[in-house]
C-alpha cells in the first residue's frame, strides 16, 4: 500500500491461535485491498469485540475498535460522513448476531454503501467457548435453532450484496471479499459477507464444514441475481443440514437508485445559514407601525 | 447510552449530548417535567474520564450553549452533554434571530496536514492532556482508536506505567478547558447574604422570585449556573459571597446540591428547594418557600 511522509503506528501481529480461521479472513481483507489499491489512509477498519475484534489493529490503515455489538452503527455514519473512504466493518457472530443483531436488520434495510465481514465460528471463543447464536444446540429442557444471517438478509427487500465464504477455500474468499468491497465502493449498497471461521480451540468445525458447505460458484446455472432462487436454495440446503457458499445474492447494477446525501451529512456550513435565513424569514410579520 | 458515554470518553471521541430531561425514574411521568438526570450526567458510566455538563435556561441560551458544546467536544476530544429538561425543550418563545455569523468554529487540535510531521501518535501524552487527531482519510493519520487502555500509538496496552500516565492526561484536558467554560448569569443585589442558585427550567422562575422578594424589600441575589459540571470558581464564589444559598430542583435528592457539595461548596449554606410532582414552580410559590424559611429561622 501507500507511503506517507509522517511515521504511525506499526501494525500489530494477530493475537489469534495457530490454525484459527481468522488468519484466512485477514489474508483475504489484505489482498482485496491490494487488489483495489486503496491507499491506507482513506481505509478504515472498524471491529466489534472478541477475538476477531483485533483484525483492525493488522494492517496500517485507520483502526477503530467498537462498543460490543455497535460497529454497523458506527460504519453508517463513517460511511455517510466521508463517501470516498473505503469502509469495512468486521466482527464475529456473538458481537453481530447476539447484542448487534438489530443494528444487522437495518443496515440490510438502509443499504448503505460500506462492507461488514463476519468470521462466524459459533462461539464466544474470547470468553471461552460459550454457545453463539450460529449454534444448533439441544440443552436438556430445550433446543435452540442456528440463526442464519444470510437468510436473514435475503428476506430483506432492500439488501443488494449476500455472500458467504470460508476460511479454508482461500482463493474464493479473495475472489468474495474483493466482490463486497467493489460492491461497496460503487456505491451499489450494503455490501454482507459471512465466513465461516472455525475456532480451533472451543468449536473445532474445519472437520464437518468441508461437507457440510454448498458452493454456488461451482453451479454454472446458478444465477446470483435471482432472489427467490437464492432464498429458496438456502431452504432447500438447509433441510440437508448444509449451509450454502458462495455470492449467493447480487443486485443487478443500476438496480438501486443513487440517493443524494442524507441531511445529517450537509456540512457546508455557507449552505446551512443561507437556508436558516430562509426558515427565519418565513416568520417574519409585516407590520404596520401607522 | 452510558456504555457510549464511557467508550467515547476513554477513545477521546468528540460527542455533544442533548438530554431533554423528563420524570424518572425509569419511564417516570411522560412527559412531565424534573432534573433527575444530574447525577447520572456528572457521575454516570464506569471509569474516571472527564466531562463536561452545560446547562441553558431559554431557547436562545441552548443556542448559544450548544454551539459552545461543539467547541468544547472537539476541544476535549469527549463527552459533553447539554442539559435541558421539559420545560426548557418544549419552550415557545419570541427571540431575537440569531447571529450565525458570530459563532466561532473552534475544532480543537484537529490536524489536517501531517506532512510537516516525523511520526503521529494518536494518543500523544502531552502537557495539557489533549493528543493532536487525525479523522479518517487524512494522509498520514492512520491511528488505531478503542475504549480499551492502550499506548500513545493506541496499542491495547495493561501496563501499570502506562495506564497512569494515560488516566491523567486525559484528566488534564478538563483542566486545560476551564477557562473556556461557559460563565453563568448573576442578577439582583450583590451585596446580598442570601441566594437563589439553579439552572434550566428554574433560571425564569427564580428571576421572578428574587424580582418580587427585592420589591417586598427583601436583600437577595440570583445565580444561573450554566457550566454544571465541572464546578466553575465563579459558582464557588456566588455561595461563599452569601450565608444562606437556596438551590432550587426539580427532583427528589437535590441531586446538583450534592454535586456542589461534593466538589467542595461548603455543605451548610446550601439549602435545597426541591419538587417532583411534575408541575414546574411559579414564582408566588418560591417566594413564599423563602419567606417561610427566613421566618423559621428567628
Amino acid at each position: 500500500m501507500t507511503s506517507t511522509t509522517s511515521r504511525t503506528y506499526r501494525p500489530a501481529f494477530p493475537i489469534w491461535c495457530a490454525g484459527c480461521g481468522h488468519y484466512g479472513v485477514q489474508s483475504a481483507l489484505q489482498a482485496a485491498l491490494r487488489q483495489l489499491n486503496a491507499p491506507d489512509h482513506d481505509v478504515v477498519i472498524l471491529a466489534g469485540i472478541g477475538c476477531s475484534g483485533t483484525i483492525q489493529n493488522n494492517l496500517g490503515t485507520y483502526g477503530y475498535h467498537a462498543q460490543h455489538g455497535r460497529v454497523l452503527p458506527a460504519a453508517t455514519g463513517l460511511a455517510l460522513s466521508n463517501p470516498s473512504l473505503t469502509v469495512v466493518a468486521a466482527g464475529g457472530d456473538g458481537d453481530g448476531y447476539a447484542i448487534g443483531v438489530g443494528h444487522l436488520v437495518h443496515a440490510f434495510r438502509r443499504d448503505v454503501s460500506f462492507t461488514y465481514i463476519v468470521m462466524n465460528n459459533e462461539t464466544y471463543g474470547l470468553t471461552k467457548g460459550q454457545h453463539s447464536p450460529t449454534r444448533a444446540f439441544e440443552y436438556p429442557s430445550h433446543a435452540e435453532a442456528p440463526l442464519d444471517a444470510v437468510a436473514m438478509g435475503l428476506s430483506i427487500g432492500s439488501t443488494s450484496f449476500v455472500a458467504r465464504g470460508y476460511s479454508g477455500w482461500y482463493d474464493q474468499l479473495v475472489r468474495l471479499t474483493t466482490a463486497a468491497l467493489l460492491h461497496a465502493r460503487e456505491k451499489r449498497g450494503f455490501a454482507f459477507l459471512e465466513v465461516i471461521s472455525p475456532c480451533v480451540t472451543y468449536q473445532d468445525s474445519y472437520p464437518r464444514w468441508e461437507h457440510a458447505l454448498c458452493d454456488v460458484d461451482a453451479d454454472a446455472s446458478y444465477d446470483p441475481t435471482d432472489r427467490a432462487a437464492a432464498l429458496a436454495l438456502t431452504l432447500e440446503v438447509q433441510k440437508r443440514g448444509q449451509l450454502p457458499t458462495g455470492l449467493i445474492y447480487r443486485a443487478p447494477a443500476g438496480a438501486r437508485a443513487v440517493y443524494p446525501a442524507p441531511a445529517q451529512s450537509e456540512l457546508r456550513s455557507a449552505a446551512l445559514t443561507t437556508r436558516y435565513e430562509e426558515i427565519m424569514d418565513g416568520y417574519a410579520v409585516a407590520v404596520d407601525l401607522q | 447510552m452510558q456504555e457510549g458515554i464511557s467508550h467515547a470518553g476513554s477513545a477521546e471521541i468528540p460527542v455533544v449530548v442533548i438530554d431533554c430531561q423528563r420524570s424518572g425514574p425509569s419511564t417516570g411521568m411522560p412527559t412531565k417535567p424534573e432534573q433527575g438526570d444530574i447525577g447520572m450526567l456528572v457521575g454516570g458510566s464506569t471509569g474516571d474520564f472527564p466531562r463536561i455538563v452545560l446547562g441553558p435556561g431559554d431557547p436562545a441560551d441552548a443556542f448559544e450553549l450548544t454551539a459552545r458544546a461543539a467547541n468544547l467536544a472537539e476541544q476535549l476530544q469527549g463527552p459533553v452533554y447539554v442539559v435541558l429538561d421539559q420545560v426548557v425543550s418544549q419552550n415557545s418563545a419570541t427571540v431575537d434571530r440569531f447571529d450565525l455569523a458570530a459563532v466561532e468554529i473552534d475544532r480543537g487540535k484537529l490536524l489536517t496536514d501531517l506532512s510537516g510531521l516525523e511520526e503521529y501518535r494518536r494518543y500523544l501524552v502531552t502537557d495539557d492532556g489533549i493528543s493532536p487527531w487525525a479523522v479518517p482519510g487524512t494522509s498520514g493519520g492512520q491511528n488505531l482508536v478503542t475504549g480499551n487502555e492502550r499506548d500513545e500509538w493506541g496499542r491495547v496496552s495493561a501496563s501499570p506505567a502506562n495506564r497512569k500516565r494515560m488516566v491523567d492526561k486525559r484528566a488534564r484536558k478538563l483542566e486545560t478547558l476551564r477557562s473556556h467554560l461557559p460563565a453563568g448569569r448573576a442578577w439582583g443585589n450583590s451585596t446580598a447574604t442570601v441566594g437563589m442558585l439553579g439552572f434550566g427550567m428554574q433560571t425564569g422562575v427564580m428571576r421572578e422570585a428574587t424580582d418580587r422578594l427585592s420589591a417586598m424589600g427583601m436583600v437577595v441575589k440570583g445565580f444561573q449556573v450554566r457550566t454544571l459540571w465541572p464546578v466553575p470558581e465563579e459558582t464557588f464564589a456566588f455561595v461563599q459571597s452569601c450565608e444562606r444559598v437556596y438551590v432550587v430542583e426539580h427532583n427528589a435528592g437535590g441531586q446538583y446540591r450534592h454535586v456542589l457539595a461534593g466538589s467542595g461548596v461548603p455543605p451548610h449554606r446550601l439549602q435545597s428547594i426541591l419538587r417532583y410532582d411534575g408541575i414546574p414552580f411559579r414564582p408566588a410559590e418560591l417566594v413564599e418557600e423563602v419567606l417561610e424559611r427566613e421566618r423559621n429561622l428567628r
